[in-house]
């Protein structure tokens, strides 16, 4: 066997090896992230230090009038509070139930778990947009369906419900903070050692004891972190406050933001917009900040893992009729606004629902809306810009994922901050300021402009997921393939990617959702020719077309759903088999 | 065949932790055909070598060349790729891919680097690649469906389908169960031997070490302590801490008086002992006495003392039963303890007085180790200080 030793020896390098390289691919990569991340950020501060209506690249003037305006009135430090009154309250709303739910889903035995668990992972996937239109359509004061059926119920003569306060708004942003909160708070109960609380038992406490003693004070660490990230979600949070605050004149930093850069009249003004977004980034930074020293900056990329405890369930006993019910009461009132949706989008003409309308139900919006061109072109744009940025931008997360586990040095070190500063930029001041970079390119108004920006938005979720996926696979893996001759890329492709597929897909999954939901990127870069489901249905609205604006956002749920809620029922039969 | 010369490596220091020298000026010379063993305690460097030759850790100084091909060289800042350097390896954890089946697996090394021999040829040599390691016909399974025994087997086919000129394996017995790890470690000898390839093997467990190499190289604290066949390092032993990895000893610190020839005669609390001396040492010198469980000869009765040997007069002080042998720790005077091995038919009592004859050709004196050897070593020179 030795004979024909030579025959099978490396033969010289191929043309196009050095191609290969990982230094080279780490400094591609390097150029690229750099690029996509810190080339909105320079130009948004160099917009906020610029005089008003200009853009940043036509002056050489520096100037601290905008912040000057900024801190010159009161206007100000009543946005400020307004925002952080509205964070906090729909956090503490949002996260509070969210723990209940996941403790009476986790650690008792109340019935539906199961079913529970599937609803709010899927929910995720439903876009804030539609669920913000639902509210309106039930609550506002004129013809919301809910004050109708009140009125008429009740005798009322004035509407008991608005849409246009500021607990509405706390209340229905509350109602899409549960589901991401139960999503982090869910593992984090599942996951704790029961000896924990055993060993509280055997020592002699009592259930009650144990829980306030024990329970209680282990959770409290991830409940505070997990608030602290819904703050730093709901301050960057745009949607709900666009469609339901601004009618009801709560202006947020983040409306305040993108009205500035896209006023309903009158010219923009990207030097005030960006100087307000300067604010904001702080502010994100600065819970950011909180965050970490929160969690630990060691727990970055901790997912919960680790092993699979079989949790001790308390009984509920008498409580657990009645708190089931509670529980799927709540359920009943975050799909409401989703069921109205559904029903305005089979009527001719937005009505309140009553059994005589029943009869006028029809298809007609549907087709009307899938024969308009201006449809089929936003289908067309949405499914584009899905495929595309989710694809590249776990792409682009792996091979970064990979250097960053694989790869330590000063390099690393920077494309690792690089890639995780996105968290911190609120996607509407991250829009603006690609915006700024590249309204005089050929690229704007294009479909891609909306790919560039949603990769540069998810970025930082994408190499988090594979980063603590990566770190999972033992690296003499990827070791056996190249000493068995196989170059970098080959070693990339054909075996960490492969082993990495389902955290790759579930990623993907993730990315797709959360860009086709996602209204706030194509909405500040909308022009005539990219406009994307999300952006159609916000004009449609606007137009005024509620019917139709229905039916697409049905269609949007419906596409959601179609790939979500498969994949949730298959993830939860793997996790009961496990 | 393999040439490693002065390789030195340090991994610098992690936030919070100090620099690591894991190689010193290593330098090593492995024949065409042998099975080469690096061999020491966890933390030794020998994993790093191992992997500076495969190609996966790049050293801050050295030359390596395999055959005639420099692979490494600092001074002529060559460095060849591991994917090119022509290697096979067999990983601790075997690293057999998941994803693919078993037959992918072993044709893996086949398509790389624009090799493609065509389907045919790539069947057949999975098969016969399959069948050397008595795996035929499992070809199609999953790779996850295998046991570990098998895992092993799949990663050795894999590792030797494309003809490398040097096969590294990286503890590949560790994960087995004992009594497989026993039967493995002789296949995988006889199976090396008979395709005649050069092998580098590491592994921290001396028995596994002696039953499998031909040449073996003890390392400790980033540095090779010794090198020769497993006998030969057991049998003369340089130092205490090569003494005590390769099988097992009583070391007693001594004093050499009388150097003559090959013998020489050292000082010890329970008197003096002719012995052997190692390369080195000369009279006066502070060293240790070797004394080998299996090297006295155990006697009830007074013997006549012979020309060659010492005898020494203890008691029993405790009797260990390790089914085929005991062993039995010998009371010396001066407080010092003797271990010994008997036959379990001969086991004496507790407290029983014993005589044992040291022949001076079983017993060995070594040099001592400087602070940074075993802690093991430390402990026992410890306890018999006491």
């Amino acid at each position: 066997m030795m004979a024909d030793v030579s025959a099978d020896q490396p033969s010289g390098t191929a043309r196009w090896a050095f191609l290969g390289s990982p230094r080279l691919i780490k400094i591609a990569l390097l150029t690229v992230v750099a690029t996509l991340v810190l080339g909105p950020v320079i130009v948004l501060l160099r917009a906020s230090l610029a005089p008003p209506d200009v853009l940043p690249f036509e002056t050489s003037i520096f100037t601290l009038d905008n912040f000057r305006q900024i801190f010159a009135g009161n206007d100000t430090v009543n946005l400020l509070t307004t925002t952080i009154a509205y964070a906090a309250g729909s956090v503490l709303l949002g996260v509070g139930a969210a723990a209940l739910v996941a403790w009476l889903t986790e650690r008792t035995d109340m019935p539906g778990a199961t079913a529970i668990r599937i609803f709010l992972f899927s929910w995720m996937a439903v876009p804030p947009l539609v669920i913000g239109f639902g509210w309106v359509l039930l609550i506002n004061p004129g013809n919301g369906a809910l004050n109708v059926f009140a009125r008429s119920a009740f005798g009322l003569t004035s509407p008991p419900f608005t849409i246009y306060s500021f607990w509405s708004l706390i209340i229905i942003t509350a109602f899409s903070v549960l589901p991401t909160a139960y999503v982090m708070l869910g593992g984090l109960f599942s996951n704790m050692d029961p000896q924990l609380e055993s060993a509280g038992q055997v020592h002699g406490g009592r259930s009650f004891t144990v829980m306030r003693r024990i329970t209680l004070p282990l959770l409290i660490p991830g409940i505070l972190s997990v608030s602290i990230f819904m703050v730093m979600i709901v301050v960057q949070a745009f949607e709900i406050p666009f469609v339901v605050g601004l009618s009801a004149q709560i202006r947020v930093l983040s409306t305040r933001v993108y009205l500035l850069a896209s006023p309903t009249t009158g010219i923009p003004n990207y030097g005030l917009s960006s100087a307000f977004g300067v604010c904001l980034l702080g502010l994100a930074c600065l819970l950011m900040g909180v965050y970490f020293r929160c969690v630990g900056t060691g727990e970055k990329y901790r997912v919960v893992t680790g092993k699979a405890f079989r949790p001790r369930r308390q009984k509920l006993g008498v409580w657990r009729v009645p708190v089931t019910c509670l529980v799927f009461a709540l359920f009943g009132i975050m799909v409401l606004p989703v069921l109205m949706i559904l029903w305005t989008s089979f009527m001719a003409s937005y009505q309140v629902p009553s059994l005589s309308a029943l009869a006028t139900l029809s298809l007609d919006n549907y087709s009307r809306a899938l024969a308009s061109p201006f449809a089929r072109q936003a289908i067309f744009n949405t499914l584009i810009l899905v495929l595309a940025s989710a694809t590249i931008v776990m792409l682009l997360g792996s091979l970064i994922a990979w250097f960053s586990v694989r790869d330590r040095g000063p390099a690393v070190r920077i494309l690792d901050i690089l890639a995780f500063a996105p968290t911190a930029i609120p996607p509407v001041v991250m829009v603006i300021a690609i915006l700024l970079v590249y309204i005089r390119t050929p690229v704007y108004g294009t479909i891609w402009i909306l790919v560039l920006s949603s990769v540069t938005v998810q970025l930082a979720f994408a190499t988090r997921t594979m980063t603590s996926a990566l770190t999972q696979l033992h690296k003499e893996l990827g070791d056996a393939a190249t000493v068995c001759g196989a170059g970098w890329w080959t070693s990339f492709r054909r075996i960490t990617l492969p082993l990495l597929r389902v955290q790759f897909m579930s990623g993907w999954l993730f990315v797709a959702a959360h860009t086709s939901r996602d209204l706030t990127i194509p909405l500040v870069l909308m022009t005539s020719s990219n406009v994307v489901l999300a952006s159609a249905i916000w004009m449609m609205w606007d137009f005024p077309d509620l019917p139709g604006a229905a039916a697409m956002a049905v269609l949007l749920v419906i596409g959601l759903l179609a790939v979500v809620l498969p994949v949730q029922i298959l993830a939860n039969r793997g996790r009961r088999d496990a | 065949m393999l040439k490693v010369s002065h390789l030195e490596r340090t991994y610098p220091a992690q936030p919070g932790g100090v620099a690591v020298q894991a190689l010193k000026s290593v330098s090593l010379s492995v024949e065409q055909g042998d099975i080469f063993s690096l061999l020491g305690p966890s933390g030794c460097g020998k994993t790093t070598m191992l992997q500076c030759i495969a190609g996966l850790e790049t050293p801050d100084a050295g030359r390596i060349v395999i055959g005639s091909q420099t692979v490494y060289s600092r001074d002529e800042r060559t460095q060849v790729s591991a994917s090119e350097r022509g290697l096979g390896m067999v990983f601790q954890s075997y690293a057999i891919w998941p994803h693919m089946s078993v037959a992918e697996n072993v044709a893996f090394p086949l398509l790389q680097r624009g090799r493609n021999p065509g389907r045919e040829q790539i069947a057949q040599r999975v098969n016969d690649a399959l069948a050397m390691v008595e795996l035929a016909g499992y070809g199609n399974r999953s790779a996850t469906q295998l046991s570990g025994g098998q895992q092993q087997r799949v990663a050795l086919a894999r590792a030797l389908i494309h003809k490398p000129r040097l096969l590294l394996l990286d503890e590949p017995l560790s994960n087995l169960d004992a009594k497989l790890r026993d039967t493995m470690r002789t296949e995988l000898r006889q199976l090396i031997k008979s395709i005649g390839i050069t092998a580098v093997f590491v592994t921290h467990d001396q028995v596994e070490a002696m039953g499998i190499s031909d040449k073996v190289a003890l390392m400790c604290a980033g540095k090779v302590v010794q090198v020769g066949t497993s006998r030969d390092i057991y049998l003369n032993p340089h130092t205490a801490f090569a003494a005590d990895f390769m099988g097992s000893s009583n070391l007693i610190p001594c004093v050499i008086s009388d150097m003559g020839g090959e013998r020489a005669i050292a000082t010890t609390p329970f008197g003096q002992i002719r012995a052997r001396a190692a390369a080195g040492l000369r009279s006066g010198d502070e060293a240790i006495l070797v004394i080998r469980p299996n090297a006295p000869i155990v006697d009830a009765r007074p013997a006549n003392a012979q020309d060659d040997a010492a005898q020494v007069t203890g008691n029993v002080a405790s009797v260990a039963f390790l089914g085929e042998k005991i062993e039995v720790q010998v009371r010396l005077p001066r407080g010092c303890n003797l271990v010994t091995m008997m036959n379990t038919f001969d086991a004496p009592a507790e407290g029983q007085e014993i005589r044992l004859t040291l022949p001076a050709e079983r017993c060995i004196i070594v040099h001592r180790d400087n602070a940074a050897v075993s802690t093991a070593g430390d402990v026992k020179l410890a306890e018999v200080a006491a």
